[in-house]
């Protein structure tokens, strides 16, 4: 009976020893075993060469080999996007019937009405350009983006606005048309050679925004003039392959990259917090680079101070400083600084480039472009105000912004590309970065007029230089300067000098806009509208008013420095009618046209964030089916 | 006499081995051989909830309920044969798990037991039809006697309730410190190809070494109230092939079931120190991975299908007092919760009973918590933390 009792107590004992162990180790370990998350899974499968430098841009030998095969070296399918921006309507020609096709004489005859003519550098430079040159790689499918599926007229919140990001629908469409499929791998290319890349850029954003992987979009690094120089043959004529559409569903990409785009309620609140305008040293800084190619560097001198800026001393002409116009010796006919730069048949041009400046002189009392008076006058960094061609009521820049090109630094186009339109290497564009002071280290938010000349950029920083925190604001400046609740009282703020009027379209880059008089800059001080440079009040010269009627919570004037009112009709109206280059000013196509705003909308300012990462498909609701209607936007250049 | 009074104190210790010794019951048979008993078991709950309710569902939810509505009839016919038939009728269970339900649920009238048992020695028994399944102890402890307020609301396992209908054997051997079962039960109920690959069995199979005061029903309890020392540990495993499709709308990638627990159980009343009672279980279930399948079957995944987790609870019943106290904490891992993947939850909760008429009549409040790891709401379905306070009135006549 004892050795019973005794083998049941160390029975009983083991067991609660063993049953202290278990509930030791369950608490211990936290006892339970993970699943893996298939959406997880599929990601990083599909993902997986995402992490490879480079991954996303292919030379054109690369390019070529695969279009031999009609496949990659892996056996995916390919497919080449030829992107060019305009379809019919806009010049003669649209770009398919043009550049896509390789049509040399139609190609000219756009550049002749683009560009004013046939001496102008643009059309020099294709002119002389071999006809073997131009076309298309051999299977390319035009994709013009203004044909409304890429970019689209969408709202953040407070206002309608052009060129922004394709909606799930759209670029769902969009794919379908072109028979892409999930695993195919789609070389973007260009066939246009006068505009610097972005159209490329931008698709290859909007594909990557929406979710796919960087190893099936690769941009052709220089386009097709890089293609057709590695020994490339182009196909002539507008030659459309045979394509099946697809079915393809924008949901079979495991996940989307929406960071890669910021929205307006995003960079307002980052302008409001202060971090756009810490010096670069901050370690809250965030870089804002606006990139619209700058007229900077165009100065003028008057160093015989006959009253006459130097560059407008021209043979052939006399120039009036106080009406600001040319006269043609031959005829008497008198001609604008646009007409003598981009009519004119004669070689009255100024010799530029896009990476060296014409001598300047300080202090100068023509440099317009920066302060008249005040402390930088003398010595003092010139500041190019990027002037863009697209609708807007003001221009300037966002608050904190960085331009491309000062007296310290020159990150234009022309510098950070190579001679055939390919990017320069990471090793050549982290120094040319750094002169800026921009490094990678803080978020960037890129932006333009219409958010494609920043996608360059943004590809650049984010593909190249491999910088992780890039963000694109694709709505830009044709919608911030559009959320306005002020409006000028008269020409003091206003771009009333004939020469702000820079030509009818801009040259992609560089763009080129001279200032014969100084212009004035107002800011906004936290209480009240100032001289940017005198600080004197400058709030008899504002109202409330603008597109936002004069609501200030979306107002983007106060958010901005270096502001300059674009004329209003009503104030070229009503001005003193003996200045007679005044009237001209004035463009309904670019000065404050007709825009639909929600001055008085609560929300956060990201609409079309919500409604990206909630699309889950095209059905009857999210309007699938009804092709987009094709636009002519509004301005040119970006 | 002696014959009759044997029978009835036979049936009394048989019909209080399966729930409380309360109803009307009657005898017959020339010998009084066969015997009836019919219990009524209530439990009516008060829950409050610190969500689930108004526009944004952030408001408390208050709900009255009967968590358990049953009509019970016991029976025997001589030493070999006995059965139990159970019936439960819900209404309207609107507060779950994990959420409240965004419409009533109804009302449902069910067979919940009716099954046969035959004895035919000590270490070999069969039951057959509809009850209970061998797989986690906490399941097999009665309902109305659970250590906490309930049982663990995380242990059932896929395509089955708490419930199986089929045939098992069972039985004590070496004095009652070892027990088995062995059963086949339906599983996933028999349906065409268009909804699962196959139409097969669920077979369990379950062991326990039970010391000091043998546990040896085929139920077991939360807790004993003192009345007995129990030392358990045990383990047990569940299969059944082909149970669901990976991908149900091609109809492929066909997946097998299987399950297996470990359980231990200890009370110890110490004379006038009072009781405590010790229980931990961890328990697998495992859907070959269906959740990863193109469209997994959906009882492949959720709060039922593929998961793991454990649980330890303990309590103290104060010696000289009817009142018990009890806390239990719960943590599992589910393959696919309410769209979100490897999602974790922790529950704990802690409150008292207290034993009126033992637990014929008993008065439970218990409170606990509910955490998500991610919490979201994904196609509808919420997953965000709560606090529940559930006050039980528990009577069995």
């Amino acid at each position: 009976m004892a050795k019973v009792l005794m083998r049941r107590k160390a029975l009983w004992l083991a067991m609660l020893a063993a049953l202290s162990a278990g509930v030791y180790l369950s608490l211990w370990g936290c006892g339970t075993s993970g699943y893996s998350n298939p959406q997880q899974d599929a990601a990083a499968k599909y993902y997986k060469q995402d992490s490879v430098s480079g991954i996303s841009l292919v030379e054109p030998a690369t390019v070529k080999t695969w279009v031999e095969k009609g496949k990659t070296d892996a056996g995916q399918r390919v497919v080449v996007l030829d992107c060019v921006p305009n379809g019919s309507g806009v010049f003669t020609y649209s770009d398919t019937e043009s550049w896509f096709a390789g049509d040399k004489a139609k190609i000219l005859q756009n550049l002749s009405d683009q560009y004013g003519g046939t001496t102008s550098a643009q059309y020099k430079s294709f002119s002389a350009m071999a006809d073997s040159m131009f076309g298309h790689i051999p299977g390319a499918i035009p994709s013009v983006s203004h044909e409304g599926y890429e970019v689209a007229v969408r709202n953040d919140g407070p206002i309608e606005a052009d060129h922004e990001v394709g909606t799930g629908p759209l670029i769902e469409q969009m794919l379908r048309k072109y028979g892409i499929t999930k695993n195919d791998v789609i070389v973007i290319s260009t066939s246009r050679y006068d505009y610097p890349g972005f159209c490329p850029s931008r698709l290859w954003w909007t594909l990557y925004y929406w979710g796919f992987a960087k190893e099936n979009i690769r941009v052709l690094n220089g386009g097709n003039k890089a293609y057709a120089m590695a020994g490339g043959a182009l196909q002539k004529g507008v030659t459309l392959p045979l394509v099946t559409a697809s079915t393809f569903s924008l949901t079979e990409l495991p996940q989307r990259h929406l960071d890669a785009r910021i929205s307006l309620g995003e960079l307002i609140a980052l302008v409001d917090s202060g971090r756009t305008s810490l010096p670069d040293t901050d370690a809250d800084k965030v870089v804002v680079l606006d990139t619209r190619q700058p007229p900077v560097a165009y100065y003028f001198a008057d160093q015989n101070s006959n009253g006459v800026p130097d560059i407008f001393e021209l043979a052939g002409y006399s120039y009036s400083s106080s009406t600001k116009l040319f006269t043609r010796g031959a005829d008497s006919a008198v001609l604008t600084l646009s007409e003598v730069l981009f009519k004119e048949t004669t070689p009255a041009r100024v010799a530029f480039s896009g990476t060296t400046n014409p001598p300047i002189t300080l202090p100068n009392p023509y440099m317009g472009i920066t302060t008249p008076t005040g402390p930088s006058l003398n010595g003092g960094t010139p500041l190019a105000i990027p002037l863009g061609a697209k609708g807007a009521a003001f221009e300037g820049i966002v608050k904190g912004a960085k331009v491309t090109k000062t007296g310290a630094w020159n990150i234009t186009v022309p510098a950070i590309t190579r001679a055939d339109g390919g990017y320069k290497t990471k090793a050549e564009l982290l120094p040319i970065f750094a002169a800026a002071g921009i490094d990678g280290s803080k978020p960037i938010v890129v932006y333009c007029n219409s958010g494609a000349l920043a996608s360059i950029y943004w590809y650049v920083f984010h593909e190249i230089c491999e910088f992780q925190n890039v963000r694109m604001y694709d709505g830009s400046w044709q919608e911030w300067a559009m959320l306005a609740a002020y409006e000028p009282v008269d020409n003091t703020y206003v771009m009333t000098d004939d020469y702000t009027a820079f030509p009818s379209y801009p040259a992609a880059s560089p763009s080129v806009v001279f200032f014969a008089a100084p212009n004035q800059y107002l800011e906004w001080n936290g209480t009240k509208f100032v001289d940017k440079y005198t600080g004197a009040d400058a709030s008899a010269h504002v109202k409330a008013g603008g597109t936002l009627g004069g609501i200030p919570k979306w107002d983007t004037i106060t958010r901005s420095e270096h502001v300059i009112f674009r004329s209003t009709k009503t104030i070229n109206d009503n001005s003193n009618g003996s200045i007679p280059f005044k009237l001209r000013t004035y463009s309904g196509a670019v000065d404050w046209p007709t825009v639909t705003t929600y001055p008085n909308y609560q929300g956060a300012g990201n609409l079309i964030y919500e409604q990206d990462k909630a699309y889950n498909g095209s059905s009857a609701a999210t309007g699938s089916g009804a092709a987009p209607t094709p636009f002519t936007p509004k301005g040119g250049g970006c | 006499m002696k014959k009759r009074f044997f029978s009835a104190s036979l049936l009394g210790v048989m019909l209080l081995s399966g729930t409380a010794f309360a109803g009307p019951k009657m005898t017959f048979g020339p010998n009084d051989e066969g015997a009836l008993q019919l219990d009524y078991k209530g439990q009516l709950q008060m829950t409050v909830r610190d969500s689930g309710s108004g526009e944004n569902n952030d408001d408390t939810t208050m709900n009255f309920n009967f968590r358990r509505n049953r009509l019970a009839l016991m029976g025997k016919y001589g030493d070999m044969m006995s059965l139990y038939v159970q019936t439960e009728y819900t209404e309207d269970p609107n507060v779950t798990t994990l959420g409240i339900s965004s419409t009533d649920q109804g009302s449902e009238f069910q067979l919940l037991d009716a099954v046969m048992r035959f004895k035919f020695d000590n270490a070999f028994r069969v039951n057959v039809g509809k009850f209970k399944y061998n797989l986690s102890r906490e399941n097999l402890e009665a309902c109305e006697m659970p250590l906490t307020l309930d049982r663990s609301l995380f242990i059932r396992t896929a395509y089955t309730s708490t419930r199986d209908t089929g045939v098992a054997v069972w039985g004590n051997l070496f004095n009652d410190l070892f027990q088995y079962r062995l059963d086949a039960m339906e599983g996933r109920k028999a349906v065409s190809g268009e909804t699962a690959p196959a139409s097969n069995f669920r077979y369990s199979a379950r062991a326990h070494v039970t010391l000091l005061d043998p546990e040896n029903d085929y139920g077991y309890k939360g807790t004993y109230l003192g009345q007995k020392k129990v030392a358990t540990i045990g383990a047990a495993y569940q299969f059944e092939p082909e149970v669901a499709y990976g991908d149900t709308v091609a109809r492929t990638d066909k997946k097998d079931y299987s399950a297996w627990t470990v359980d231990g159980f200890v009370e110890y009343p110490l004379e006038g120190v009072g009781t405590f009672t010790a229980s931990a279980a961890y328990e697998d279930v495992d859907l070959d991975d269906a959740y990863q399948g193109g469209n997994p079957d959906s009882g492949a995944i959720g709060l039922n299908g593929q998961k793991n987790g454990w649980y330890v609870k303990g309590g103290y019943l104060l010696p000289h007092l009817p009142l018990q106290f009890f806390g239990r904490y719960e943590k599992w891992r589910f393959a696919s919760l309410n769209g979100i993947y490897d999602q974790k939850i922790d529950w704990y909760g802690a409150g008292a009973n207290y034993y009126l008429r033992g637990q014929n009549l008993k008065l439970t409040m218990e409170v606990s918590r509910t955490n998500f790891d991610q919490e979201g709401t994904v196609n509808g379905n919420r997953s965000e933390d709560f606090t529940s306070v559930v006050t039980q009135l528990q009577l069995i006549f």
